[in-house]
C-alpha cells in the first residue's frame, strides 16, 4: 500500500547552494537523504511529495550551512500482511520466482506457486506445472498475496516479502481468466441440463 | 527587522564569523571584493555595506 | 590654578555641548568635565573635543549584552582580596571599640552570617540634639550596658557573717545620668534578701546547704557586680565621639529596632553593620544597601578600591529574591534550578543521587551545564543566535 505522510524534519543547506531557490535545493536535499531509506512505520520512502513550510534558515556554531524547519509530505510505500498485490514476472529461479511490486521486489515459492507440482526447466527459465501445464515465465503478470514480511534493515535490499499464489483469485492473469471462463460455462451446462 | 539595529560587540564577532565561514564554504559573497581580499574581509565589507544576509535573533534558540 | 570645592562650575555649558552631542551622560561625569574644563580653561572648540572623545570612551566601557559581568566581577573583588591581610583585627578609630576587618570581615559579609563576630552601631542625633552634648550623654548611657559595679564605691564580702556590703557612689550615678531610685527598683527586683540603708546595701546568699555557703556567696557576689542596671538589649559598651560639630555614638553590638525608637536619633544616618538586622528592621532594599556599603567600606579601609558596580552586583545577587541569602552552599550556588551546575560546585554525590531520584530535568540553559555536556556556552558570542535573512520562499505562514 502507498502511504502519503506528513513529515517534520530539518535539512541542512550547505552554504553553496543559497544562490538556489530554497524550495528546490530542499526538495533535492530531503530526496537524496529519505529516498530509499526504510522506515519501520511509513515503510520504503519512495519521494518527497510537497514542502508544506520551511522555517527560517538557522546557523550554529563551527558550520556555515542553514538549518531550516522542514515539514513535508512524502511518498512511501508499505506492504502490508494479507494485502494483495499485482506486479511483473522479473526473475525466475530453482526456488521460485520474483515477483516486482512496485518499489519492491517479493517472492512466490515454488510451493506457493500452483497446487500443481512445479518443475524448474533452467533452459527456458521458467516455471512448469506438472499436470496442469501451467507455465510462469519473466514478463508475466501475476496477481498475488502477502503472507510474509521482514522490514528490517535499512535499504530495500535487505527487506523480504514472501508471496502467495495458490488461493482463488491469484495467480498469473491468464490462470485466473481461465478460471473464470470455467466457471461460467460449467454455470450455463448446469443450467442446461436442468 | 528592516531597520538596522546596532549590534553589540559579541554580535559583530558571530556575525561575521558565521558569515566568513560561510563564505569559505563556497557562499557567493554578496559584495564586490578583491582578489586579495580574504573571508573575513568580504564578511566585515559585507557588515559594512549592509549586505550580510544574516541577522542576528536576541531571543535564544 | 585648582578649582576649590565650592567655586563656580559652568555645569549648564558642558550639559549642552552632551547634548548637542547626542551623548547621555551621567551627572557626576558632567560634573567632572565642566570641572576640567575650568582648570584648563578649555575654549568651546576644545570642550567639543573633549566631549566627542569622552562619549567615545563612555560607549565603549559600557556593558554590552551578553558580557561576562559576574566573571569580572569575581574577578575585580577577588584579585584585592588577595592582598589582604589575612587575620587583622583592628580598632575603627575609637581606640577602645574592636571591628572586625579585612578579609575576615568581607567573608562574613557574603557568607551573610547571622551571628556576626562584632556588631557594632554608629548613631547620629537629628540637628537639634547633636550638638547638645549632655543630651548625647543621657541616651550613651540609656543605650550602654552599665552594671552595678560601675557605680558602686565600696564593695566587700564578708565571710564572717556571710553578707555582701556595697556602697553606691551617688557622684557616679549622677555622671553617667542615671537615676538613683530606678537602680535601688531594679536591684530589689533581681534579688530578695537585699536590706537598703540608703546608699548601703548588703546582700544575704540564700543557702541551701552549708557545706556549699562559700561558694554560694561568692557566685552573689559576681552576680550583684554584673547585675545590669541600665542599656538596651544586645549593646554592651559605648563609645562617644565628636566628630565636625556633632557628637556621635559608637556601640558595641547592636539593636537597630531599638535604638531607632529613641527620642532624637537620626533614623536617617543611624546605621548598624549586621546585614540582617538590617534586613529584618528595614527591608531587603536597605539590606542591599547595607552589603554594599560594608563591603566597599571594607575594601576602602585596607586601601583596596573596588569599582561599586561590581559590588552591587553581588548584593543584588544575594537579595533578589527578597532574602539576604549567601554566596555558597545554603545560598545561590546550593539554590540554582540546574542539577549540573549544583554538582559541579559541592557535594556532587548529593545532588546527582537526590536529581536522579525525584527524576529532575536539566534544560542546559546555564554556563556550567554546557560546559560539562561540551556544548558552545550562552555567553558572549555564544548567545547569539544567527539566522538567515528571510527569503521571500521562506517567509510563508
Amino acid at each position: 500500500m502507498y502511504l502519503v505522510s506528513k513529515i517534520e524534519d530539518t535539512v541542512r543547506i550547505p552554504p553553496d547552494r543559497f544562490e538556489e531557490p530554497l524550495e528546490e535545493v530542499t526538495i533535492e536535499l530531503l530526496n537524496d537523504s529519505y529516498v530509499g531509506a526504510i522506515d519501520k512505520k511509513l515503510g520504503l520512502m519512495v519521494t518527497v511529495k510537497e514542502i508544506e513550510d520551511i522555517g527560517i534558515g538557522k546557523v550554529i556554531m563551527g558550520d556555515g550551512a542553514a538549518y531550516h524547519d522542514v515539514t513535508f509530505t512524502a511518498l512511501s510505500f508499505k506492504p502490508e500482511l494479507h494485502e494483495i498485490v499485482e506486479g511483473e514476472v522479473i526473475e525466475i529461479t530453482e526456488f521460485g520466482a520474483f515477483i516486482r511490486i512496485g518499489p519492491m521486489d517479493g517472492l512466490v515459492h515454488v510451493s506457493q506457486v500452483t497446487d500443481d507440482y512445479i518443475n524448474y526447466d533452467g533452459k527456458r527459465g521458467a516455471l512448469l506445472g506438472k499436470e496442469s501445464k501451467k507455465t510462469l515465465e519473466e514478463g508475466d503478470k501475476v496477481r498475488a498475496r502477502v503472507v510474509a514480511l521482514s522490514l528490517k534493515g535499512k535499504s530495500s535490499k535487505e527487506t523480504k516479502i514472501g508471496l502467495t499464489m495458490r488461493q482463488p483469485g491469484l495467480g498469473r492473469f491468464e490462470w485466473i481468466e481461465e478460471e473464470k471462463n470455467k466457471k461460467a460455462k460449467k454455470k450455463t451446462t448446469k443450467e442446461g441440463k436442468k | 527587522m528592516a531597520s538596522r539595529k546596532k549590534l553589540t560587540r559579541f554580535e559583530k564577532a558571530r556575525v561575521i564569523g558565521a558569515r566568513a565561514l560561510q563564505l569559505s564554504m563556497g557562499a557567493k559573497p554578496q559584495v564586490e571584493a578583491s582578489a586579495s581580499s580574504d573571508a573575513i574581509d568580504i564578511a566585515i565589507l559585507e557588515l559594512k555595506e549592509n549586505k550580510l544576509p544574516l541577522d542576528v535573533n536576541r531571543i535564544k534558540k | 590654578m585648582k578649582v576649590e570645592p565650592g567655586d563656580f562650575v559652568d555645569v549648564e555649558r558642558v550639559e549642552k555641548v552632551v547634548k548637542k552631542k547626542r551623548a547621555k551622560f551621567p551627572e557626576k561625569l558632567i560634573y567632572e568635565i565642566a570641572e576640567a574644563a575650568e582648570r584648563r580653561d578649555l575654549s568651546d572648540d576644545e570642550l567639543d573635543e573633549l566631549v566627542k572623545e569622552i562619549k567615545k570612551a563612555y560607549q565603549r566601557a559600557k556593558v554590552e549584552q551578553g558580557e561576562a559581568v559576574g566573571t569580572v566581577a569575581a574577578q575585580s573583588v577577588g584579585e584585592p582580596g588577595t592582598q589582604m591581610t589575612m587575620r587583622t583585627f583592628h580598632y575603627a578609630g575609637v581606640a577602645e571599640l574592636n571591628v572586625t576587618l579585612g578579609l575576615p570581615r568581607l567573608i562574613e559579609i557574603v557568607d551573610a552570617r547571622k551571628k556576626i563576630s562584632t556588631p557594632t552601631m554608629a548613631i547620629y542625633f537629628e540637628e537639634d540634639y547633636g550638638a547638645d552634648e549632655e543630651f548625647v550623654r543621657t541616651i550613651a548611657n540609656r543605650i550602654g550596658k552599665i552594671i552595678l559595679s560601675d557605680v558602686l564605691a565600696d564593695f566587700s564580702v564578708n565571710y564572717a557573717s556571710m553578707s555582701i556590703t556595697v556602697e553606691i557612689d551617688e557622684d557616679k550615678i549622677k555622671d553617667k545620668r542615671l537615676d538613683h531610685d530606678e537602680i535601688i527598683g531594679k536591684i530589689e527586683k533581681a534579688f530578695k534578701k537585699v536590706e537598703i540603708d540608703k546608699n548601703v546595701l548588703s546582700f544575704e546568699p540564700t543557702i541551701s546547704e552549708s557545706k556549699h555557703a562559700i561558694r554560694e556567696l561568692r557566685l552573689l557576689a559576681d552576680k550583684v557586680r554584673d547585675l545590669q542596671i541600665s542599656g538596651v538589649k544586645n549593646i554592651g559598651k559605648v563609645v562617644i565621639r565628636k566628630e565636625g560639630t556633632e557628637w556621635a555614638i559608637h556601640t558595641e553590638g547592636s539593636n537597630l529596632g531599638a535604638v531607632l525608637k529613641m527620642e532624637g536619633v537620626d533614623k536617617v544616618r543611624t546605621t548598624t553593620n549586621d546585614i540582617h538586622e538590617v534586613e529584618k528592621v528595614l527591608g531587603i532594599e536597605a539590606a542591599r544597601n547595607s552589603i554594599i556599603h560594608e563591603a566597599q567600606s571594607t575594601m576602602e579601609e585596607q586601601g583596596l578600591t573596588v569599582d561599586v558596580r561590581h559590588i552591587m552586583l553581588v548584593a543584588d545577587m544575594m537579595t533578589s529574591d527578597g532574602i539576604v541569602k549567601s554566596i555558597g552552599r545554603h545560598g545561590i550556588s546550593g539554590e540554582k534550578a540546574s542539577v549540573l551546575a549544583r554538582a559541579s560546585f559541592e557535594e556532587t554525590g548529593k545532588h546527582l543521587l537526590r536529581a536522579s531520584i525525584r527524576g529532575e530535568i536539566d534544560h542546559l540553559t546555564g554556563i556550567i551545564e554546557n560546559i560539562i555536556v561540551g556544548q558552545p556556552i550562552p555567553l558572549g558570542t555564544g548567545s547569539v543566535g544567527v539566522v538567515m535573512k528571510d527569503k521571500k520562499i521562506g517567509g510563508r505562514k
